[in-house]
């Protein structure tokens, strides 16, 4: 379990990174994003001539005055946007041991894309799932990320708790981030993410896997699922290989379907330092490619 | 031990050999490790073959070679082998009043009982004693009890085989009078179903040196029993008191008053005490019975029935069946209660009938003596060849090990189960 402190070096290394929206904002609050609202922005964009039906206050009054001509002063919006982190806390995720476990790097995970989106001036929130689930609503003021991380530090994952019903009864945000690593309820979580994404809602989804479970560790053992314990299965040098190959493939498979929904997906293994994956989550989302 | 199908002992070992090359090559379950992706390994077998240089899991291989060789062990049928004697010696010793001298009928039976040998002594019952039996046998005095040779050729036979798995042949010696008192019917059909012969050693037979004229009568002068006396040449004195008693006397009848504590003394002493009250006090029951038996002698009259004889081995019955007159033992004496009502004048009084029926009823006690040694005709059925008997014609040959064979398989299958539990304790472990 990370100290609060030990977010220090994480956070400065984030310090001047944004998240851009991938689509205009439908929020009223002034923020960085692009926003679907029109005309209040004093930021120039473009003219438009004038059709029926449009509103006769956004005439550019001077224009028509010197050229008998009415055109619409076009301007752009800029919003914020509501995110919301959420975090897989089942049993699953504290693999293999802290503090190299998929469970430290999805804290360092979340708390890092919070204080990114936090620095852009959007409300930023966490929810936990377990048993209770755990959360914070969403806030914009100051020391919000450093309540997150003292939240994440009280969960010690345990139990099969599902991401799905809390992410269709909480995305209060326009954004959400999910952090997991989908061997819980894959299949329902996608069918929910759908929904919010036809509702507007962005999702990002970031998968931790553990080097461990990339590359398993040489001798055999015999494999037990931590969730469904009855589930024991021996992993040897026989089986080593088509372990690889039915993991590997699943990975593709869930990536592709994910993307395929038009969710952001972005796979972060746990060896891999925390501020740089941070960085490919939110560059991906700047420059719309996912790696 | 030997065993009869050493076959299967062979079998065994050569499985329980099998069990322990198993168990070098037994396969091991790998460690135990949570490992979230499990679901993505090909489903296989838990257990891998390994070979290790000790075998594993000692206690269950225990627990299986145990069980394997205890089957295979009953299946070979394991018997003891018990060092068997060429001869052993059944002695059958009288103790019955009909013996002489019961020292030297001891005697006579401690020559033949060598160590190991059983040794039988009878009066009316027969027993089983050791070697110490016979030393008391020899101090004490003769039963009273009349001998039955029924019941010592039943308890002798049984003793026999007893001891037929330890003996290649077995004799049977008997060490008595054998006089006719002691054959009954039975005692052929008895003696048949004894195989061989019987070794037969004669002891000195008792006398009955009782006069059946020594009876001393207490009663009224005009008692009708002594009429019955005086026909039989008794002439009991009139007034016989109750501490008195006459030189000779064999029997006491007492016909009025109770019974004294002279009385019983007389009786302990070896006399048979008579008690015929003319008149008894009370009246439990009346009803008429035609008639009385007693050693063969049958009393026809009209008898009035008013009360029973006391507790004791019946010597007299109704027609009925019911006790008429009891006997029990008073040391070495024993006391008669008659309850046959004979207290009116009359001509049953001068019967022949009533003189045998008295001479029943104060007969020495034990009932009638006959110390007449056997016939020859029936002592040489009972001698018969006068060969011991192979213990094999008794009973099949002995098969110790059958015991063996159930507590064999019994720990096989509970090493089976202790087997089981500790294989389900280590899987849930």
């Amino acid at each position: 379990m990370p100290a609060a402190t030990s977010y220090g070096a994480l956070l400065d290394a984030l310090r001047g990174v944004a998240w851009p929206a991938r689509f205009a904002s439908r929020g009223a609050t002034a923020g960085t994003h692009k926003s679907k609202l029109r005309g209040t922005s004093a930021e120039f964009t473009e003219y438009r001539a004038y059709r029926q039906g449009d509103d006769p206050r956004r005439l550019d009054w001077k224009l028509l005055a010197r050229t008998d001509r009415a055109y619409l002063r076009i301007t752009n919006d800029r919003a914020t946007l509501p995110t919301l982190v959420l975090v897989d806390a089942s049993a699953s995720m504290a693999f293999p041991a802290a503090p190299g476990d998929k469970w430290t790097r999805a804290c360092q995970l979340a708390v890092g894309l919070a204080s990114v989106a936090h620095a852009s001036g959007d409300p930023v929130g966490v929810l936990v799932t377990g048993s209770p689930p755990l959360s914070l609503p969403l806030r914009a003021r100051r020391g919000v990320v450093a309540e997150i991380a003292r939240l994440l530090q009280g969960v010690t994952p345990a139990g099969d708790a599902l991401l799905a019903p809390h992410v269709r009864e909480n995305a209060r945000g326009s954004r959400l981030a999910l952090v997991t690593d989908l061997l819980g309820d894959g299949p329902a979580l996608l069918r929910a993410a759908r929904e919010q994404m036809t509702r507007g809602v962005e999702v990002t989804l970031v998968h931790v896997v553990a080097r461990e479970e990339l590359d398993p560790p040489v001798g055999p053992i015999l494999a037990v699922d931590p969730e469904t314990p009855a589930l024991k299965r021996p992993l040897v040098d026989a089986t080593r290989d088509a372990y690889r190959g039915a993991f590997d493939a699943w990975r593709a498979g869930v990536a592709g379907e994910w993307r395929l929904a038009g969710a952001r997906y972005m796979e972060v293994v746990t060896d891999d330092p925390a501020d740089r994956a941070v960085r490919r989550i939110v560059g991906s989302a700047a420059h719309g490619v996912d790696t | 031990m030997s065993l009869l199908a050493p076959f299967f002992a062979i079998a065994a070992a050569f499985v329980a050999a099998g069990v322990v090359a198993l168990h070098f090559l037994a396969r091991s379950q790998p460690p135990r490790t949570l490992f979230p992706t499990a679901r993505f390994v090909p489903e296989s077998r838990e257990r891998a073959p390994s070979r290790s240089i000790t075998p594993n899991d000692r206690l269950l291989l225990a627990l299986r070679v145990l069980a394997v060789m205890s089957l295979g062990l009953a299946f070979a049928r394991p018997t003891l082998t018990v060092a068997r004697r060429a001869l052993v010696r059944v002695v059958v010793l009288d103790r019955s009043r009909a013996v002489a001298s019961p020292g030297a009928a001891a005697d006579s039976a401690r020559r033949w009982l060598r160590d190991g040998d059983r040794l039988v002594v009878f009066d009316s019952s027969a027993r089983s004693v050791g070697r110490a039996g016979l030393d008391s046998a020899s101090r004490e005095p003769p039963s009273g009890a009349r001998g039955s040779l029924s019941a010592a050729l039943v308890r002798a036979v049984r003793e026999a085989a007893t001891v037929r798995e330890v003996a290649d042949s077995i004799e049977m010696v008997v060490v008595s009078p054998l006089v006719a008192e002691e054959w009954d019917a039975a005692a052929w059909p008895l003696r048949a179903m004894w195989p061989g012969g019987l070794r037969v050693v004669h002891v000195a037979a008792a006398r009955d040196s009782a006069d059946p004229r020594a009876i001393a009568l207490r009663g009224a002068a005009a008692d009708p029993l002594r009429a019955t006396l005086a026909l039989m040449g008794v002439v009991p004195g009139p007034g016989l008191g109750a501490a008195q008693a006459t030189v000779g006397e064999r029997v006491r009848i007492v016909r009025e008053g109770e019974l004294t504590a002279a009385d019983s003394v007389w009786a302990l002493a070896g006399g048979v005490l008579v008690h015929w009250p003319a008149a008894r006090n009370g009246v439990e029951r009346n009803d008429t019975v035609g008639a009385v038996m007693a050693d063969g002698v049958v009393l026809v009259a009209p008898f009035v029935r008013r009360a029973s004889p006391a507790t004791g081995a019946p010597v007299a019955r109704w027609v009925d069946g019911t006790p008429a007159a009891t006997e029990r033992p008073e040391g070495a004496g024993c006391v008669r209660d008659v309850a046959v009502p004979l207290d009116r004048p009359g001509d049953l009084a001068l019967r022949p009938a009533l003189r045998r029926f008295v001479l029943a009823v104060t007969a020495p006690c034990g009932g009638a003596r006959n110390f007449a040694v056997l016939d020859t005709v029936r002592l040489a059925q009972l001698s018969g060849n006068s060969r011991p008997v192979g213990a094999a014609t008794l009973a099949p040959a002995p098969a110790a090990g059958r015991t063996l064979v159930p507590w064999l398989i019994g720990v096989s299958l509970l090493c089976l189960v202790a087997e089981q539990l500790w294989r389900r304790r280590r899987s849930d472990g």
